[in-house]
């Protein structure tokens, strides 16, 4: 069908995850054994086989996969949660890191949608291989990131590189400075206290700190569900944060996001809820955890009624990309799982239109105020545009004037004038984006 | 299908600053509609929803969103409320045995400051003024403060009402200015279908019941709510559906403020439609059906739209009638011709014209138009009709339209 796009295989969720990486879409299929790069109209560009086989039932499918910029991880839903953590090496993506998760007495596990909080930034000084001292451009002044600890008492990791030889190498930040951090070698490699290699200027910081796994359950509890906070280096459990919202969650990601005017660029949680993605604020202290906002998106059927499921979603730049096996507004299934996209710049997305009074004569003399209010994908009004209002009566007519500029609310109204036959007076408002 | 508009997939709806929203449990979220039943946005329900318990009926009382669920037994009524875009549950009162509803509103009131207030005065003793409704508020009603200029809510406690003195638990956190809003509720109203029927008054903010006022009248009442509207003059009411008839309910005396038919039946004129939800912006009243008439046609929807009636005050019906009946065709008797014009309240027309037309040669009206009685209300217009000279049955048609 037109719509469909890269073409991930549904039967048993053999492909039922992917994520996105300088334009190309990656997805790990458990009865190929194979991470697949694939670009946009479904080809295959390129695979790495996995080192480690994963089982070919539809429990051991791999339901979600994120990328950090250095590794791939993904969540399996099968007896156990299992997180793994893998890295393309010498063309196979070789398992790095594998959390299993186990019902208890505790906690019982069901999850189809995790996240792994990473960053990344760059390089602001050359480094020289031999140097114990770092300097990026961002973060370096975060305390809570800089300072944190794994639950084994090891100190943050960044994976430095690759520099212009393709090289690259994990340091631990010991302590911050202005502007950077000092570093020394991870255990495991040769370097001791200084740096295996010389990095340019801009050349790629990365770092993780914690899993994020939306639960179905908040421990035991299934009448509610629960965020997951794992350590991301040791898989221990950190915290879980209960609500309801977190439950039957299938697509998440985490993000650097610029949308919202009253934060800036922030690092967030994103998770896909019924119709909208929400972004957490997973820095936060406390009890529970705020949200940046909340952005609608389109993922309904044509009968605005049926709720389209969102198997997994990744962003890239501002393009947000939705794995569906349904087209926005459709309604019958793809054979195959595609992408369908939002965008994460503020877009006209709904006109709300209302007339006061709702009932007029039909005399061609009564009047009504028509009150339309035009908001983004994210619920804020958008203001400063031309809002053409028209009808479908003769002669009843728009006599308040179109277009109107919306004003600091998103509004914009205008008066129209009846006609003279009783009838459903449609009145039609149109905004353009600009 | 015609006349399709929000399609809502569950019985519930209310209306707000431009919106329709609907509580739905099979993705436990709270979604705001446009009228063309497209999603604005939606909430996650931070606490889930059976999906066996149905929201049956949902109001806002302009901060808080309402709910109410069928359980063993009886009815559960939740709070809710909207905070950093998820609906965090604040409160479940649940009612049984002996409860069976499907309809419930809350009692809520809007005002505004006529003074103003300063932010940091902790101490109690702290007193507001409203405009409007100071002899609604009482010992422990919560007074929800805003927005103010910042944009800043808050929720105060009233301790005592001295007079034209709110005062306070403690202070206010922020400052509020001359004109700012306030919004509190007092009590929940439910009715009950168990037995014969009654309505409840129940203690919003405790869930005590408070009065039971038993009456075949409250019997199977499928939608309501409560609203500023004007029957008779503006006045703050329970609204419900009864049959065919919305009634304006005087919550202190329990009389009717006014009944106005709604056009929520068949062709037929005998099949009854359900209304399964009800709210009302204005003038505008929004009611939640899954069929309607529209202009003598029936029509049957797969999903819940909503149909509208207005409160303010319409032509809606028109009855004719000419005394004496017969009259000798001799171009010189006369008969009277009375219009009569009602709105939808089954009260006159004031000062509306009327215009009346014959089909005989001869034979005229000989004032015309003639206005709807401007002084007592009846709805009358009068004219006459001068005879011709033709033995015939003569027609005789009047048109009444509404001008504003």
């Amino acid at each position: 069908m037109a719509t469909e796009n890269i073409k991930l295989i549904k039967t048993t969720y053999q492909q039922a995850n992917f994520t996105v990486d300088q334009g190309y879409f990656y997805t790990i299929d458990n009865q190929q054994d194979n991470l697949l790069q694939k670009t946009d109209d479904g080809n295959t560009s390129f695979s790495y086989p996995l080192d480690t086989l994963l089982a070919d039932t539809s429990a051991d499918a791999v339901r979600s996969v994120e990328f950090d910029g250095v590794y791939f991880w993904s969540l399996q839903n099968a007896t156990n949660l299992t997180i793994r953590r893998w890295q393309i090496d010498n063309y196979v993506c070789k398992l790095q890191e594998t959390f299993e998760y186990a019902d208890g007495v505790s906690h019982t596990y069901d999850s189809t949608a995790f996240s792994v909080e990473h960053y990344h930034t760059e390089l602001s000084v050359a480094a020289s291989s031999g140097a114990g001292v770092v300097y990026f451009d961002s973060y370096w002044d975060d305390s809570s990131l800089m300072n944190f600890t794994t639950t084994s008492g090891d100190r943050l990791t960044l994976h430095l590189g690759p520099n212009s030889n393709g090289e690259e190498e994990d340091v631990y930040v010991m302590t911050t400075v202005s502007g950077g951090a000092t570093v020394s070698g991870t255990s495991g490699l040769t370097i001791s206290g200084t740096l295996q290699y010389s990095y340019a200027e801009d050349d790629p910081v990365n770092f993780y700190t914690y899993l994020w796994v939306f639960n179905n359950y908040n421990g035991t509890d299934s009448a509610t569900g629960a965020l997951y906070k794992f350590d991301a280096y040791t898989g221990d459990y950190v915290t879980k944060y209960a609500g309801g919202a977190y439950s039957s969650v299938s697509a998440a990601t985490f993000y650097n996001v610029d949308s919202f005017a009253d934060y800036g660029a922030v690092d967030t949680l994103a998770y896909v809820k019924g119709t909208n993605t929400l972004f957490v604020n997973v820095g936060s202290a406390g009890a529970s955890l705020p949200y940046y906002g909340s952005m609608v998106m389109e993922n309904i059927q044509s009968n605005e009624a049926t709720v389209i499921p969102v198997y997994d979603i990744c962003m890239d730049n501002q393009n947000v990309y939705r794995l569906q096996e349904t087209a926005d507004g459709g309604s019958s299934t793809w054979s195959y799982y595609s992408y369908l996209l939002s965008s994460l710049d503020s877009f006209v997305t709904s006109i709300s239109l209302a007339a006061y009074p709702a009932i007029i004569a039909a005399n061609t003399i009564a009047t009504t105020d028509i009150v339309a209010i035009v908001k983004d994908q994210f619920l804020q009004p958008v203001t400063s545009r031309l809002v053409s209002f028209s009808d479908d009566d003769t002669p009843g007519a728009i006599t308040g004037g179109t277009p109107i500029n919306t004003d600091a609310d998103g509004r914009a109204a205008t008066i129209y004038t009846s006609g003279n036959t009783a009838r459903e007076v449609k009145i039609t408002a149109v905004v353009a984006q600009v | 299908m015609a006349y399709e508009n929000l399609n809502f997939f569950k019985p519930n709806m209310t209306f707000v600053d431009g919106y329709f929203y609907m509580f739905e449990d099979v993705h436990d979220v709270l979604l705001q509609k446009l009228d063309d039943g497209s999603t604005a946005f939606s909430y996650p329900l931070n606490t889930l929803l059976t999906t066996a318990n149905v929201v049956t009926s949902l109001e806002h009382d302009g901060i808080n969103f309402w709910t109410m669920q069928d359980m063993s037994g009886g009815v559960r009524i939740k709070r809710w409320q909207i905070e950093n875009d998820v609906v965090e549950l604040k409160e479940t009162f649940e009612f049984s045995p002996n409860f069976d509803s499907d309809a419930f509103t809350v009692e809520h009131y809007h005002d505004t400051l006529i003074s103003g207030s300063s932010s940091g005065a902790t101490a109690s003793g702290t007193v507001l003024y409203l405009n409007r409704y100071t002899d609604v508020v009482a010992s422990g009603i919560k007074l929800t403060l805003g927005p103010n200029s910042s944009n800043q809510y808050e929720e105060v406690e009233v301790s005592a009402v001295n007079g034209s003195d709110i005062i306070l638990v403690s202070g206010t956190q922020n400052s509020y200015n001359f004109g700012d809003t306030v919004n509190f509720y007092n009590h929940l109203w439910i009715f009950n279908n168990y037995s014969t029927g009654s309505l409840h008054k129940v203690d919003a903010y405790t869930g005590t019941n408070l009065n039971t006022y038993n009456d075949v009248e409250y019997d199977n009442i499928t939608a309501c709510t409560f609203a500023r509207i004007a029957p008779v003059s503006t006045v703050d009411t329970l609204v419900y559906v009864k049959s065919t008839n919305l009634k304006c309910l005087n919550i202190d005396t329990l009389a009717n403020y006014g009944v106005m038919t709604i056009d929520n039946i068949r062709v037929d004129n005998v099949t009854v439609l359900r209304v399964y939800d009800l709210s009302i912006c204005g003038n505008n009243i929004y009611r939640l059906q899954k069929a309607a008439t529209y202009y003598g046609v029936n029509y049957s929807w797969n999903y819940y739209n909503y149909v509208l009636s207005t409160s303010r005050r319409f032509l809606d019906t028109t009855s004719l009638s000419v005394y004496p009946v017969i009259l000798p065709a001799n171009g010189v008797n006369v008969v009277e011709v009375t219009m009569l014009v009602d709105d939808q309240y089954g009260e006159g027309i004031y000062n509306k014209p009327v215009f009346f037309t014959d089909d005989d040669p001869v034979g005229f009206i000989t004032t015309n138009p003639a206005y709807t009685d401007y002084f007592f209300g009846t709805g009358e217009a009068v004219t006459y009709y001068k005879a011709g000279v033709t033995v015939d049955t003569v027609t005789i048609e009047a048109t009444a339209t509404q001008y504003d």
